[in-house]
């Protein structure tokens, strides 16, 4: 898999693909709301999570009536409408909002464009923060835990024989150590998302850090949704030396930016990153979905495809 | 303090382990040659034994003077061989199962990964029980083997060709690095989808059997080292594949008279079911007969809690905390009614008396003054007066346990027709104490060391015993629950919402109804019989039962291990006691066929979130 280069100043690229979704949450459409790029792309294709019964989905759709976008249901084909546009396009700017869709998808999006890297210019990332909701403080059950994609299987090595969890932590009562019991790494690093609503942050330290799982106050790992930028170069150096010891598994709870990070990084180590989901909403059971509005801000991440990375860990 | 990652075998050495093994009383029964069933939910410690069972593990032992007379006595004539399983597994096999289609390819993916997996372990167990040939070390203890170079280049010949190997390799390094890469085409198999050249790959290497791949690589052991005796101990394999599970466990019948299998099962066998459930055919292994099952889940009533109090004192004397002091700390907590319990060096006895003016005096329990009342008690002073036994136990014993925790959580009101009502206190003074200890975390060890983490660093502190208590009993509630709530399993397609957990909450809440309700019980029902269970809660129950969330009464049905739930009597573990505010002994029973209804608002419910601050 090919390397990527962050770019500076991601605000400034003129986006020819947007990709992005139609859900249920207010702000799936925030970035055609407010995000010049986006509004000004020749193409809009939106993943269509048709969820007539929830939330703001028939208003998101309402709204986003005449402005252009190409609206698809089918996955196989929302993908391969994407590999159809950039290999029409001439290194075409592609942004992709992550702020509304679930990790499996966002994950196939990825591969696609890291399958498609040669043809690409640049990927703007955007995410959109979440007007602060107390959680609920409950457990949630979970209906799947395994990993996001078959890509992210991971693979088996010589040198890593026991496993490494890092994991974004987010705000949902227990779900860390409740992976932790599950999995049961040998160390576990907390990724702690800072820098949006302090309000936030009580409530993601309040749901997880009590429960004391960490071998040492270092693994808790602050970062700033704000600053994907750094966030990605701290999220890649623990990977990388982790690697050389142990297997890596990455659980991106917690804000999306954070998912949608680590599955690249993942990505320009595959196959030796593995990216698992936790999840526990389920459509059927609306109640367990919830409405999100956007706080206002905005977190955006440029990248372009460079050379495969030389300095990988050791693998067999 | 330590993190409680550090309380997991898994990620211990085995040498780690061995030097702080609390020995239990079946060690040797674990411990002897012959096929072994080792039956416990998480963190009972199944790991623990079976790597203390390994040739490094079993040298680390041999070191330890204290345990010198205990071993000797034991046969250690074979070479161990440790499989543990990996926590990956259950995730990446739900991934398989999505994505893979077809399910033969399903099986040679599923069944390759496992293969390669455990080969691998069986060459690197070999290894660490193997002493070089050309160095100058003897065999010290039967568990080891002489190995030369040429012996090691002879077997990883024959077993690259056993093993079909891609190239025939001359050094144990040799064939794991194959069996890697092996293992990696399986992987890659997964991603490439239903029609790939990776696939074809894996179809082309064909169905690996593991059992006849550990005969050959026994013969070939046995041909250039001489080693007649193996235990192949399978540990955590209720994450394995359900088919390979069920191949291994046939096995226990007739594997082969060189080695004897071990494994580590949780508590309800569901990888061995035909049409629904488990239907004994000739070929299946009878307990007893074929091999020697040992259960070590917490038991459904008089529990013998010698293991745990031995535990405790080595995390003491590790700690250096006097073992006297830190039962003292537990048993000084302000948070215990005073008087209301009697500490004497096996436990505590109740102080029916004192109980009675906390339930009816403060608590405004009349419901149980009326009852008392019928049995000729008027007040305190008539239960001092009580002689003979039969009278003793009808009043004392029965009643009062229920009538204490009443006087916990029942506060009284200024209603005339409800004088008293369901307090939602945060404070856990009910479940203080070292007895109390022993019972929530059921004996389990790992549990133990969660609490124990801390209250003895509380202690240490000069942290007030009751507020440290109060706080750890929440957080290590939750967690529980919480591991609980991480174990996935299958929705049915109705949506119908039949978790584990939001089963356990039907069930806690219905029986906390009948303990704390505005009528007196003696004797609530504080079990369940289960009789024609709804099909939709089936999944719920058997994830609640291997969690160690629900404890099962184990000698219904003469079996020891458990294939089918219908007619087993099961009470929820004393380790979620304090969410309903439940009692710790076990009651009547009741019957379970489906979800149960739940009387009271469940806000009436203690606040666990409120933990961290729970100082009350």
């Amino acid at each position: 898999m090919p390397d990527i280069t962050p770019v500076a100043d991601p605000d400034k690229l003129e986006v020819s693909i947007y990709i992005g979704c139609l859900g249920y949450e207010h702000r799936s459409i925030e970035a055609l709301r407010s995000l010049d790029s986006a509004k000004a792309s020749k193409t809009k294709l939106l993943f269509d999570y048709c969820s007539e019964a929830d939330h703001c989905y028939i208003a998101n759709k309402r709204e986003i009536g005449k402005s252009g976008c190409t609206i698809i249901n089918d996955l196989g084909d929302f993908l391969a409408q994407i590999q159809m546009h950039i290999s029409k396009e001439i290194s075409p700017n592609i942004q992709l909002d992550v702020t509304s869709f679930d990790r499996k998808k966002l994950a196939l999006i990825l591969e696609v464009l890291f399958e498609s890297s040669p043809y690409i210019g640049s990927v703007i990332l955007s995410y959109f923060p979440r007007q602060f909701v107390e959680p609920s403080g409950e457990l949630e059950e979970v209906l799947e835990f395994g990993p996001v994609t078959p890509r992210f299987v991971g693979e088996a090595s010589y040198e890593r024989d026991s496993l490494s969890l890092i994991v974004g932590a987010g705000y949902e009562f227990g779900r860390v150590i409740g992976a932790i019991d599950a999995l049961e790494p040998e160390l576990t690093y907390c990724m702690f998302p800072v820098g949006t609503d302090t309000r936030f942050e009580r409530a993601v330290a309040r749901n997880n850090l009590g429960f004391r799982f960490l071998d040492d106050p270092n693994l808790l790992i602050p970062y700033s949704v704000l600053n994907p930028h750094s966030t990605y170069f701290a999220i890649r150096r623990l990977i990388q030396v982790e690697l050389n010891e142990r297997n890596v598994l990455v659980l991106p709870l917690g804000p999306k930016i954070f998912a949608a990070l680590s599955i690249i990084i993942a990505l320009i180590y595959s196959p030796a990153v593995m990216v698992w989901r936790y999840s526990t909403e389920d459509l059927r059971r609306p109640n367990s979905l919830s409405d999100a509005r956007a706080s206002g801000d905005v977190a955006l991440f440029a990248f372009t495809f460079s050379e495969p990375a030389i300095t990988k860990p050791i693998v067999v | 303090m330590a993190s409680t990652s550090q309380f997991n075998a898994r990620n211990a050495s085995a040498s780690q382990i061995a030097r702080d093994f609390v020995m239990p009383s079946y060690f040797p029964e674990v411990a002897e040659y012959r096929n072994i069933v080792l039956v416990g939910p998480r963190g009972i410690g199944k790991t623990t034994l079976l790597k203390a069972l390994t040739a490094p593990g079993l040298t680390a032992l041999h070191q330890r003077e204290d345990l010198l007379d205990l071993l000797r006595s034991i046969d250690f004539d074979y070479i161990p061989i440790y499989i543990p399983a990996e926590s990956i597994w259950k995730g990446t096999a739900g991934l398989v199962a999505k994505e893979v289609q077809s399910i033969q390819d399903r099986d040679l993916i599923l069944g390759g990964l496992f293969t390669d997996h455990c080969l691998h372990q069986l060459i690197s167990s070999f290894e660490e029980a193997a002493i070089e040939a050309d160095s100058a070390c003897r065999l010290k203890h039967p568990w080891q083997v002489m190995l030369s170079n040429w012996q090691e280049a002879q077997i990883a010949e024959k077993c690259s060709e056993l093993w079909k190997l891609e190239k025939i390799q001359k050094s144990f390094l040799g064939i794991k690095m194959q069996l890697l890469q092996r293992s990696n085409i399986y992987r890659g198999a997964i991603n490439a989808g239903n029609s790939s050249r990776t696939l074809d790959a894996v179809r082309e290497i064909g169905h690996l059997d593991f059992l006849v791949m550990l005969k050959g690589f026994m013969d070939i052991a046995q041909t250039y080292c001489g080693v007649k005796r193996w235990t192949i101990s399978f540990d955590e394999m209720e994450i394995a594949p359900k088919s390979i599970l069920s191949h291994l466990y046939e096995n226990l019948r007739s594997f082969d008279q060189r080695a004897a299998l071990k494994f580590s099962l949780f508590p309800y066998v569901d990888f061995y079911e035909e049409q629904g459930g488990f239907i004994p055919n000739p070929s299946s292994p009878e307990d007893a007969q074929d091999f020697h099952p040992i259960i070590l889940s917490s038991k459904f009533a008089n529990p013998d809690y010698t293991f745990a109090r031995g535990l405790i004192r080595s995390e003491c004397d590790r700690r250096a905390v006097s073992y006297g002091a830190f039962r003292q700390f537990l048993n000084s907590s302000k948070a215990i009614l005073p008087g209301s319990r009697e500490f004497t060096e096996i436990g505590f006895e109740r102080r029916p008396a004192k109980i009675y003016d906390y339930a009816v005096g403060q608590a405004g329990d009349l419901s149980l003054k009326q009852h008392l009342a019928t049995k000729g008690i008027k007040g305190p002073q008539d239960i001092e007066r009580l002689v003979g036994e039969a009278r003793r136990a009808e009043v004392v014993r029965k009643v009062f346990p229920i009538a204490e925790i009443r006087s916990y959580y029942l506060v009284k009101t200024k209603d005339k027709k409800f004088p008293s009502r369901r307090t939602s206190a945060k404070g856990y003074g009910y479940y203080h104490g070292f007895d109390q200890l022993l019972a929530l975390t059921e004996g389990n060890p790992r549990a133990i060391k969660y609490y124990l983490n801390d209250l003895i660093t509380d202690m240490i502190e000069g942290r007030e015993s009751h507020r440290s208590q109060n706080a750890a009993i929440p957080m290590n509630v939750d967690r529980f629950r919480a591991m609980v709530a991480s174990q996935a399993i299958p929705r049915d397609l109705s949506g119908e919402d039949r978790s584990a957990l939001k089963l356990l909450d039907a069930m806690g809440y219905a029986l906390a109804d009948g303990v704390l309700g505005d009528i007196f019980h003696p004797e609530p029902p504080l079990s369940f019989r289960i009789k024609n269970l709804h099909p939709s809660l089936k999944d719920a129950l058997i994830s609640a039962v291997n969690s160690g969330a629900l404890v099962v009464e184990q000698n219904v049905s003469g079996k020891k291990l458990l294939f089918d739930l219908e007619g087993c009597r099961i009470r929820l573990s004393y380790r979620l006691a304090p969410f309903f505010k439940l009692p710790t002994i076990s009651g009547q029973e009741r019957l379970l066929s489906g979800m149960p209804e739940i009387k009271k608002n469940k806000d009436s419910q203690p606040d666990l979130l409120t933990w961290a601050n729970a100082d009350a």
